[in-house]
């Protein structure tokens, strides 16, 4: 099947996202729906670039907030002390809890990063149409899709700091607005990397093709 | 819609249909043995949490501090036992209302006189309690008690005093005033903490203060009914003619002062431990007692003449040193008259001090004349051998003058004067005054001396003593005496050095016979010979050494020459 | 679209990536296992998930209050995120899979099954149980030096509850179901 393989799209099929369902689509009707789950139908992705493009951007946005803001605030004895992301990761590292601080670091800052860069490297490399390695960018697309929701196990490590530390007077732990600010962005890079479609990264290449 | 689709569901049905038909004959999976198992896990979990959950109560609370539900725990002994659930106000806003649950094994206890209360931070006199709620918050503790079994309680605003089980028994003081005394002050019998106040409280009646405490076991056998207590201030300070007395408690006693008793007879099978609430009279202090218990007392006077500067009321009256008695009132008279001063000092004496208890029996009882006269035939008697009242200085520090009672053989002969209120007392002048008297007389007598007589005699020894010691043949004597050790001093110094000198030179000579020695054969006859001529070497040495101890010990020797022979 | 039997795969010839995966176990897998699922999260959810015993006073914590505290420090945002992710989704998960796959045993088809199960396939990456699982470990590897920290009963289920979950995902033939409630259309 490798020579001229059949693009559904082509040939009027559309394979239904949600439950695999190949269907032959009339081409003039607007909203055409799954026969079996009743999905929309779509060739591609709606808006996909356009929806990637604003989720990403907003991404972006929130990132600064969230590592600005204090994530979470120790207070001991009365004295606070506001943590930022970067902050905690320090106190990690200066308290002899290596691996833990490499944890953090990985799933709190590099992995939101790296999501951000992937996204728009795939953004960018759709939008000018790149040829480059279709396959890896795929599969790059892949591992930013699974990867994301790890992100979150520093807010989950607040959730439960703050449930467990309540001494009253002798030590609290107080949730800090940038933890909104990032839950925000790990949950904002998924759904933009579930509305990016990767079959644009192979369009691309088709086009050209033509 | 389209055909393939279609056909291909339709396929696919079929096999899976024909494939379902196959794995349904196998019955039931395997795999159901998961969720099996997971659900027989998870039901012994719950049927674990409910067995295992103690009885849920209901306490209600007037003004309970720090309660959080799910987390104010409840203890007994410092265990813990139960937890708040819920906290929550009455209807009527009054009162708050906890419900609590409790571990399995505690609820055969929770009988009727079971009881809660808040354990907060105590800093009573009884010593600092309950510290640890500072830090890990206000828990409930709870007193169980058998009875009938309860579910709803109420609890107590404060910690009750004694634990219910605490073995022991309460009895009651009255005293004059509550001074330093309140909950928590200590009990002590010989210095041993054995119980404490339970509470201070004015009497119905008003007119005195009753004081609750509990004695421990097995102290509380010691209370009898002829048991005194006594406050134990905690700094006891008193500036009397015995001096001054400091004598201060501990800390706490400091605070709250301190209550002590003492039991006399301890084996006296007449004297049963008494039974809890007997009351007793709590003294202010420990002379307090014996005053109270010194009924028969003598009233006196006298009249002192000279300055009673330094008596006060209740200044002791001594006896030979003892205290038998106290001054009562100190008057002023003036007698127009006979233009004289007047001191009247009035005393008391107790005579339980004095005689013992069988013997005043004796004496009051018995009717005789004289003392329906109202004479002291006995005290007539003493003033007959002597006996004498005068003030004494009790502290030079503070000039307290005291009453001394003693016999003074010597003295004029007088006697107990009756006629006033009460009778009086002989006194002679006080101490000060004699010995103002005294230094009287001698200065009159050293007056009298022949002084310049004496001095002029003296003055002649010491100038014939002189004289000796500046003639001329003493001096002469001296003289060469000094001389004569200068010049054995300067022998010995010589002596030394001499020796010395010689010293070194036998080194030297002993060092090269050394090195010759060395490098002759030891067997020839020279070397005999050096032996021979060391060995005189050495004894000359030897009596050199001699001399120059003896001259050490007796340098007169180079004067003199040794005892018997000449060197 | 090729026809594939129990336990192939197909890829696709262009990118690799799966299309489609017949599963090598009857239905009944999923069902159990989601069964399973659900008893461990009710006893992960019930029970105390750790006591944490500082000088004297202990917390002990469930899954739900951690949402609690977070709420009532006034952060309602992640409050709802955490709850969505660590109690709604997994749960919601089972759910639909018990909604879906029970009357199919019995070859009935419910009302609203197909919806149900495209709710379970949106709600797949949004049900982050071991993510939260392993912020617990790093919760707990944070305190362990300042505390003594006693797990409780529902840690073991919550870490039981991870397998299990992703055993009922993987056991789950999707094809085979859309397949199996066509008719209803």
């Amino acid at each position: 099947m490798k020579n001229r393989p059949i693009i559904a799209a082509r040939n009027g099929y559309l394979l239904c996202h949600t439950c695999h369902l190949l269907s032959r689509v009339e081409t003039n009707s607007p909203h055409p729906f799954c026969p079996r789950c009743n999905s929309r139908l779509h060739s591609r992705k709606t808006d996909s670039l356009a929806r990637t493009w604003a989720l990403t951007l907003t991404a972006y946005i929130l990132y600064i907030p969230a590592n600005l803001l204090p994530i979470m605030t120790v207070i001991m004895s009365g004295r606070g002390e506001p943590d930022t992301i970067f902050s905690g990761v320090k106190s990690l590292v200066l308290g002899g809890m290596w691996p833990l601080a490499l944890l953090i670091f990985f799933a709190s800052i590099t992995v939101p990063v790296l999501k951000l860069l992937a996204l728009t490297y795939l953004l960018l490399s759709v939008q000018f149409k790149s040829h480059w390695r279709p396959r890896e960018r795929t599969i790059l697309y892949r591992i930013t899709e699974c990867v994301g929701r790890w992100s979150m196990i520093d807010i989950f490590v607040i959730a439960i700091l703050v449930a467990l530390v309540k001494l009253g007077a002798l030590a609290t732990i107080e949730a800090g607005a940038g933890a909104v600010a990032f839950g925000g962005v790990v949950v904002i890079t998924m759904l933009a990397a579930m509305n990016f479609d990767p079959r644009l990264i192979w369009d691309a290449m088709e086009n050209d093709h033509d | 819609m389209t055909e393939t689709p279609e056909q291909q569901k339709t396929n696919s049905e079929e096999g899976d249909t024909s494939v379902l038909t196959v794995e349904k004959s196998r019955g039931f999976s395997i795999v159901w043995l998961i969720p099996l198992v997971a659900l027989l896990i998870g039901a012994w979990l719950a049927y674990k949490t409910i067995s295992e959950a103690g009885p849920t109560i209901t306490i209600t609370f007037k003004n309970p501090g720090g309660l959080e539900a799910g987390k104010t725990k409840i203890k007994f002994k410092d265990v813990e036992v139960g937890v708040v659930k819920t906290v929550r106000l009455s209807d009527d806003l009054s009162k708050v209302i906890l419900t609590a649950t409790l571990e399995k094994s505690v609820e055969s206890h929770l009988g009727e006189g079971t009881q809660f209360w808040v354990v907060e931070p105590r800093f009573g006199l009884s010593g600092v309690t309950g510290l640890d709620t500072l830090i890990a918050g206000h828990y409930i503790e709870v007193e169980f008690a058998q009875g009938k079994p309860k579910r709803e309680f109420t609890g107590l605003e404060h910690a009750p005093k004694i634990s219910a089980d605490t073995p022991g028994r309460r009895f009651t003081l009255l005293g004059e005033s509550a001074g330093s005394l309140s909950e928590g002050t200590r009990l002590f019998f010989r210095d041993i903490q054995v119980g404490r106040v339970l509470g201070v409280d004015l009497a119905d009646d008003r007119s005195n203060v009753v004081i609750e405490v509990f004695v421990d076991a097995p102290y509380d056998q010691l209370i009898r009914d002829n048991t005194r207590f006594w406050q134990t201030s905690s700094i006891d300070m008193s500036l009397g003619a015995q001096g001054v007395n400091v004598k201060v408690g501990s800390f706490l006693s400091l605070l709250g002062g301190g209550i002590t008793f003492e039991t006399p007879n301890l084996q006296d099978p007449n004297h049963p431990p008494s039974k809890p609430g007997t009351k007793f009279v709590l003294f202010k202090d420990f002379a307090s007692i014996a005053e109270g218990s010194y009924i028969h007392k003598i009233g006196m006077m006298m009249n002192f003449d000279d300055s009673v500067r330094g008596l006060s009321v209740g200044a002791p009256v001594e006896l030979r040193g003892i205290q038998v008695g106290k001054v009562t009132e100190i008057r002023f008279k003036l007698d127009i008259e006979k233009r004289k001063l007047k001191i009247p000092v009035f005393i008391e004496i107790d005579i339980d001090r004095i005689l013992p208890q069988s013997q005043i029996k004796q004496i009051m009882g018995a009717a005789s004349p004289e003392r329906a006269a109202g004479r002291l035939p006995a005290l007539e008697a003493l003033i007959d051998q002597g006996l004498r009242a005068r003030l004494k200085s009790g502290n030079l520090l503070t000039g307290q003058l005291y009453v001394d009672l003693d016999f003074y053989k010597d003295s004029p002969p007088m006697s107990l004067v009756y006629g006033g209120e009460l009778p009086e007392l002989p006194t002679l002048p006080s101490v000060t005054q004699e010995f103002m008297n005294d230094a009287t007389e001698i200065m009159a007598k050293l007056k009298k001396l022949p002084l310049d007589k004496i001095g002029n005699e003296l003055l002649g020894t010491v100038q014939g003593s002189n004289r000796l010691m500046n003639s001329q043949d003493v001096k002469d004597t001296i003289r060469s005496m000094n001389t004569a050790l200068q010049d054995v001093h300067q022998l010995a110094q010589t002596t030394d050095k001499e020796i010395v000198k010689l010293t070194a030179n036998l080194d030297k000579s002993l060092t090269t016979a050394v090195k010759v020695l060395e490098q002759i054969d030891p067997g020839s006859p020279m070397m005999v010979d050096i032996n021979n001529a060391l060995d005189e070497l050495a004894s000359s040495a030897r009596s050199i050494r001699a001399l120059t101890d003896y001259l050490e010990r007796h340098p007169e020797a180079l004067l003199h020459g040794k005892a018997g022979a000449k060197k | 679209m090729p026809h594939l039997q129990k336990g192939e795969k197909a890829l696709c010839p262009r990118c690799g990536a799966l299309v489609l995966e017949r599963k090598s176990c009857s239905l009944d897998y999923p069902l159990a296992l989601a069964l399973t699922s659900l008893v461990l999260f009710i006893i992960a959810n019930v029970n105390t998930l750790m006591k944490m015993n500082v000088g004297g006073r202990s917390e002990s914590e469930t899954i739900v209050s951690g949402v609690n505290e977070l709420y009532a420090q006034g952060y309602w945002e992640i409050a709802a995120l955490v709850f969505i992710v660590s109690i709604l989704a997994p749960l919601l998960k089972i759910l639909c899979v018990f909604y879906v796959l029970m009357p199919l045993k019995f070859n009935i088809r419910l009302r609203y099954a197909k919806q149900a199960f495209r709710f379970y396939e949106i709600l797949h990456p949004w049900a982050m149980t071991e993510v939260y699982m392993l912020g617990i470990l790093v919760a707990i590897v944070k305190l362990a030096d300042l505390a003594t920290i006693n797990t409780g009963i529902a840690l073991y289920a919550f870490a039981a509850l991870i397998p299990f979950m992703a055993a009922t995902d993987s056991t789950l033939d999707d094809h085979e179901i859309w397949e199996r409630l066509e008719p209803s259309d």
